[in-house]
């Protein structure tokens, strides 16, 4: 594993009576892109805000290579953040607001010259190098305020949903382009969004947060597939995943969940995995790719409506008065409304938390 | 298509009532400063021997007999014309100066207080003349009195609120992201203020400088009742051409006119700032 860059400890941070942030830690490797991400209002900003240094933690202290930052002002701290919107001076050039930071770091009018250019060429911004920052569009004020960062070659560069402002189309391109750039360049990155299908796209770990705690840290197929609890299984992953509730029984070699209708999970268990649930509250979930249609199938429902989603069809399912479930088949798939149709649930794929509790009780097969 | 003729012709009638009702004493006032003594109480529009006599009498009050009784109490008016500005100018940097700082305090970490914020604006809700005995007593003791100093510290402070209010209002617009993002590139507190605050607010103070000015180029009560001799205002000077002794009527339209070049010019040198200024709001909004 690379060298941390950042380490955050048991970060605390109160606005009045609400606690924004509560004992959040976690550490970023070098090169890293690292994501926090959750619900608006979960306190990923505030965290961002605390590593930057314009918030000051209640509790908890932030280490930037292994040196205590927490009362260093934003500007000894080797970091840049690039925020959400008012990223960039209006009434200043683009050329100007990407030399900001390098003029008030007193370097000589020729090496700021240099490195000015040599950042806008990268960032494909020469067109509008002496145009007013309020007047370019949108997506070149984002990379104006990105390069203002990246010119001063921070140890961390901090985004604060720097794609939530740009429409879907241009969204898409610059998030490759920010990913391709933080490969090429090396920068270590911490982002922030709301967005689950962003932060699986972008990140090589993703924090996720809730309420102000740190709910699971991990690379996004780890969190895709193996979500600790109800909270990230259901945040993460469009269309969300599928939640069955009930009781569950084990029954010779059979896997049964207790609803208004008596639902098969699955047959040929490992009894010994499963009986320390046997009578348990639960509630059973898998996402709509994990299942399929065969006549084999245990769970049956009447096709209530159909989706087109690209070259997939989702079906919906209604299994009892209280179940609904949603299962992705071919897009060719013979399926009509009013049919009835047997699901297979991959059973690898099956995940069970507890009612209560929200946690994760055990994912079949592991 | 036809329908709509008949409105436009009545708005543009009622602009021309409205411009002719806004302009004609400006006009009357420049006829009159270039009509000679005997026309001024006739009631032509043009004057029929036009004569620049009365502006030569605002510099020389000497030179023309008919005004040799006034010349103890009327002085050439190029001293009034600088003091005006002296006063004017410095007592409007000043209080935008103080007043860009304390809009900026009470914009960002609400300082002073909301209360004593508004407190300011009380010097403006009491009717001049209720603290015109106190300055008056005030200035006495401490030497104010017929000073232009005084007079400066007076209108500084009596339009100091103006120019807190409308800053407050340019820097409260103004996102404090820009700032934290300036501090983040390492730029110092200052330089963040006067490299990202203040070009932005520029506006405002142009705005409010120009209010400002205006208030105290044309303030009369203060300026007549604090001075005396030495630091006599323009608008003290207009009022002493129409005396108990007699009403130089001409000579005081000539001097009028003079007064209200000086705030067009200024006002079209900012121009730019000023459409920028008083739209701001409702672009923001």
């Amino acid at each position: 594993m690379s060298r941390v860059v950042l380490r955050v400890e048991n970060i605390v941070k109160t606005f009045g009576k609400t606690i924004a942030v509560n004992d959040v830690s976690f550490e970023v490797y070098e090169r890293e892109l690292f994501t926090l991400l959750g619900p608006s209002g979960c306190g990923k900003t505030t965290t961002l805000r605390v590593i930057a240094g314009l918030e000051r933690p209640d509790r908890g202290r932030v280490y930037i290579d292994g040196v205590d930052v927490t009362d260093l002002p934003p500007k000894d701290r080797n970091v840049c953040l690039v925020f959400q919107e008012y990223a960039v001076f209006p009434h200043m050039s683009v050329y100007d607001n990407i030399a900001f930071g390098l003029k008030a770091k007193r370097i000589s009018k020729l090496d700021i010259d240099n490195r000015v250019r040599e950042v806008a060429e990268l960032l494909d911004l020469q067109k509008v190098l002496w145009q007013k920052a309020g007047k370019i569009s949108l997506s070149e004020q984002q990379r104006t305020a990105m390069a203002r960062c990246i010119v001063i070659e921070p140890k961390l560069l901090l985004l604060d949903e720097p794609l939530s402002l740009v429409d879907a189309k241009i969204r898409e391109r610059m998030r490759r382009e920010l990913r391709k750039m933080q490969r090429d360049l090396g920068v270590t990155m911490v982002f922030v969004t709301h967005d689950q299908l962003e932060a699986l796209m972008l990140s090589d770990r993703i924090a996720v947060m809730r309420e102000g705690k740190l709910i699971q840290v991990g690379r996004p197929q780890e969190i895709y597939d193996n979500p600790i609890n109800l909270f990230v299984a259901s945040f993460i992953g469009s269309p969300t995943m599928n939640f069955l509730e009930g009781v569950l029984r084990v029954v010779k070699d059979k896997l049964i969940l207790e609803s208004d209708v008596i639902i098969e999970l699955m047959r040929g268990i490992d009894t010994s995995l499963y009986s320390q649930l046997d009578g348990k509250k639960v509630i059973v979930g898998f996402r709509p790719e994990d299942a399929f249609i065969s006549p084999e199938g245990l769970i049956k429902g009447v096709i209530q409506y159909t989706e087109i989603a690209g070259d997939k069809k989702i079906i919906h399912l209604r299994v009892s008065d209280k179940c609904s479930i949603r299962v992705f088949v071919d897009l060719y798939a013979l399926v009509e409304v009013g049919d009835v149709a047997s699901i297979q649930v991959n059973p690898l794929r099956l995940h069970i938390f507890d009612k209560e509790t929200g946690n994760k009780l055990l994912r079949a097969g592991v | 298509m036809k329908l709509s003729i008949l409105p436009k012709i009545i708005i543009a009638c009622v602009i021309v009532v409205f411009i002719l009702w806004t302009l004609t004493p400006v006009l009357w006032m420049i006829s009159l400063s270039f009509k000679p003594y005997g026309e001024w109480r006739t009631p032509h529009l043009l004057p029929q021997k036009p004569t620049i006599d009365n502006y030569r009498m605002l510099f020389t009050p000497q030179a023309l007999q008919i005004f040799i009784a006034y010349t103890a109490i009327i002085e050439p008016v190029t001293g009034p014309l600088t003091r005006s500005l002296i006063v004017s100018i410095t007592a409007t940097i000043i209080a935008v100066i103080i007043g860009f700082f304390t809009a900026y305090g009470a914009s960002r970490y609400n300082t002073p207080g909301p209360f004593v914020l508004f407190f300011t604006l009380l010097t403006r809700m009491l009717p001049p003349a209720t603290f015109l005995t106190p300055i008056m007593v005030y200035f006495t003791t401490l030497g104010l009195f017929d000073n232009i100093a005084g007079l400066i510290l007076l209108y500084s402070a009596t339009t100091i609120t103006y120019a807190i209010w409308i800053m407050k209002g340019f820097i409260d617009a103004i996102p404090v992201e820009w700032e934290e993002a300036a501090l983040m590139e390492g730029a110092k507190p200052l330089e963040v203020l006067f490299k990202v605050v203040l070009p932005i607010a520029r506006p405002g103070l142009v705005v409010s400088g120009l209010f400002i000015f205006l208030m105290a180029w044309t303030e009369l009560l203060f300026a007549l009742v604090l001075t005396n001799v030495n630091a006599v205002t323009l608008p003290v000077q207009i009022s002493k051409y129409v005396t108990a002794v007699g009403a130089l009527w001409g000579t005081q339209a000539a001097i009028a006119l003079l007064g209200s070049i000086i705030p067009v010019i200024i006002g079209y040198m900012i121009q730019r700032h000023l459409v920028t200024g008083f739209t701001f709001g409702l672009v923001r909004a």
